[in-house]
């Protein structure tokens, strides 16, 4: 498979007046042709960071380094002018969680999705209208002349964001860094705007990294997730791996929190406490003071990856050979069986045509 | 026994507009809200529910209908009712971050209530009932010297809470608190609201825009679209048996954490265009209503 991003010990810092801020600390990522990669956690898990690393997007006070950071085989970290206006927003386009703050409000949404395109100086005026009504049509919205004329407080939320979208493909990129974008809509709206780019993705074969925190929307949406906790990735595997073998305790409070089937008399799952505070690095592994499933020590030495499959990788002294035998939450259980069930009928099968 | 009705509301409606620009955002809408219960108020940006929020609290307007609290028209209270109502009647709003005034320090934000009902005999007395209040939302005491921004949002909600809480009310109206957090964090918020009710035995309306959610703390559920109540019933009812198409459609589209449901799943698509304003609710099981177009 092809990498079209590859990160290695991909670390942010940024300075403020209370002293450094260890955003993102040693991220190894890849994201690969074609498909979609959840990047999971919650609000402080430093998951925008890392992606806005890849857009050039952060702040002057952040300091950004890497064993590598590459678009394909463009280095991200030492760009030129011209590669930096080639690549970023062009080649990596970028879609936000409320559309209403993206947009220009004294602007025509049609003006502002042409001057999008990177070469619109160099067409005509009605050839760039057309591109523009055609990338309009394009995300779904009826009547574009209309659209065309409109300003972004004329419009819905679901709309805006179509309009939001449009404007990040105008110029067909390779990836597309959806930074939850549907977290401020509706749940209808929501599941619109996941189809309009499941839709998307597969008619242009973008490759898509897509942050959220609901493991609802990672659902629908993911072939790939990453969970980030921390500034760390401290899961990272195949959606099915992630959904149905999860390893790590806090994946597991992420799955539990989403409502489902469960009884409602019951207490929904929480994970306790709050994410950590960055300005500090612990001794051991940071989520130990919240891991109902810590051991002595998790809260001494960080605990390294290990290896599930070609795909599935955890950071937790959980998968050690000497750690004692545990039991996981009982939802996890089932979702283990689910897993095993699944493997067992592929290796019938596997049989059944050998 | 009968059930107490702390809300009765009959025929609502509320018109914003007037001639070409009339908008219906409420639309003859009933319902009653029994002591000590959660009714789950669902529908999307736009739907009325809000609005419903703000005309029962006072806070907005009535154009038609009645709205009854503890048996007496809230149009028609005197200045001793109204400052009754106030006390009891406490709302909780979706945004953390600017329901705060960033520049009271937390204990501050928490006490103005204390302090506008007299409610605290001495100073001491007032300190300690803001650290207790502190502590009964699952906030660190020594928030009292800090500052909204100081906390994370779902935090600031705990302290929007407390502050609710500092009045003694016997009414919450929760306009979507948790839409605005972390999913993990919205289980906390909505564990940390069932337990408050039943120390407190409060009775709540709760919105929000999604079915899942609403189903946990809802003793009942109204379904709203278009200003219009399409469902109502028992929580676990509407959501296990929905009967309305639009009821329906907001189930399919909520996200479950499962995968495989995930890639199976079939969205229930709803007609926006079939939608029949001049509908009746019917009574298809015992307490379980939905709206019925006319016949033609």
């Amino acid at each position: 498979m092809v990498k079209v991003i590859e990160a290695k010990k991909l670390q942010v810092t940024i300075q403020t007046n209370e002293g450094p801020l260890y955003a993102v600390r040693g991220v190894d990522l890849d994201l690969f042709q074609g498909e979609t990669l959840a990047l999971v956690g919650e609000s402080g898990s430093g998951k925008s960071i890392a992606t806005h690393s890849l857009m050039g997007l952060l702040p002057k006070n952040a300091k950004v380094t890497a064993d590598k950071l590459a678009f394909g085989k463009t280095d991200l970290l030492n760009l030129t002018k011209s590669q930096e206006q080639q690549i970023r927003g062009a080649k990596i386009s970028m879609i936000f969680q409320d559309p209403l703050s993206a947009l220009n409000p004294t602007m025509r949404v049609g003006k502002q999705i042409a001057e999008a395109l990177t070469h619109h100086q160099h067409i005509s005026h009605h050839e760039l209208k057309q591109r523009v009504l055609r990338q309009i049509k394009d995300v779904g919205i009826p009547n574009p002349s209309q659209t065309y004329r409109k300003y972004p407080h004329q419009l819905s939320g679901g709309q805006r964001q179509r309009i939001l979208i449009a404007m990040a493909l105008i110029d067909h990129p390779e990836v597309l860094i959806a930074d939850e974008p549907t977290t401020a809509l509706d749940v209808t709206i929501q599941a619109q705007i996941l189809q309009l780019l499941k839709q998307q993705k597969q008619k242009y074969g973008l490759s898509m990294i897509f942050i959220t925190h609901d493991m609802g929307v990672v659902a629908a949406i993911a072939d790939r997730v990453a969970v980030m906790y921390a500034g760390e990735i401290i899961e990272v595997g195949t959606a099915e791996e992630i959904f149905y073998h999860p390893q790590h305790p806090y994946t597991w409070g992420l799955l539990e929190a989403v409502p489902s089937e469960q009884n409602p008399d019951e207490k929904l799952f929480t994970l306790p406490g709050t994410p950590p505070d960055l300005k500090t690095i612990s001794k051991g592994d940071p989520f130990a003071p919240r891991n109902p499933y810590a051991l002595d020590i998790d809260f001494e030495q960080k605990p390294p990856v290990f290896q599930l499959s070609d795909t599935h990788f955890v950071k937790s002294w959980l998968l050690d050979k000497r750690t004692p035998a545990y039991t996981p939450p009982e939802t996890i259980q089932k979702r283990w069986q689910t897993f095993k069930a699944r493997q067992r009928g592929r290796l019938n099968e596997a049989s059944i045509s050998v | 026994m009968k059930q107490v009705s702390v809300f009765n509301v009959s025929h609502l409606s509320v018109v914003f507009g007037k001639n070409r620009q009339r908008q219906m955002a409420v639309n003859d809408v009933s319902f009653q809200i029994p002591r000590g219960k959660t009714i789950g108020l669902v529908g999307e940006s736009g739907s009325g529910k809000s609005t419903i929020a703000r005309a029962i609290s006072k806070i907005g307007p009535i154009t038609s209908g009645r709205v009854n609290y503890e048996g007496k028209s809230i149009e028609q209270f005197n200045s001793a009712d109204k400052r009754k109502f106030r006390r009891n009647v406490q709302m909780i709003f979706q945004d953390p971050f600017e329901s705060l005034n960033p520049r009271l320090k937390v204990g501050e934000i928490i006490a103005e209530g204390i302090d506008n009902f007299h409610l605290a005999k001495n100073k001491h007395d007032r300190f300690h009932q803001v650290e207790a209040l502190l502590i009964s939302v699952g906030l660190p005491v020594d928030a009292i010297d800090r500052y909204p921004h100081e906390f994370s949002g779902g935090q600031r909600q705990r302290i929007g809470i407390a502050r609710a809480l500092a009045i003694q009310p016997k009414f919450l109206i929760l306009d979507e608190p948790v839409s605005a957090l972390d999913v993990s964090i919205q289980a906390q918020i909505i564990n940390l609201l069932k337990d408050i009710q039943k120390q407190r035995n409060l009775t709540y309306l709760f919105i929000a825009h999604d079915l899942s959610i609403v189903r946990y703390i809802s003793d009942s559920i109204l379904v709203m679209y278009k200003g219009r109540i399409v469902e109502t019933g028992p929580a676990e009812e509407v959501y296990q048996h929905p009967l309305h198409q639009y009821t329906r459609s907001l189930l399919s589209a909520a996200p479950q954490a499962d995968l495989y449901y995930e890639r199976r799943k079939k969205f229930v698509t709803y007609d926006r265009d079939q939608f029949n304003l001049t509908g009746k609710l019917v009574e298809v099981e015992p307490d379980h209503w939905v709206l019925q177009a006319p016949a033609k």
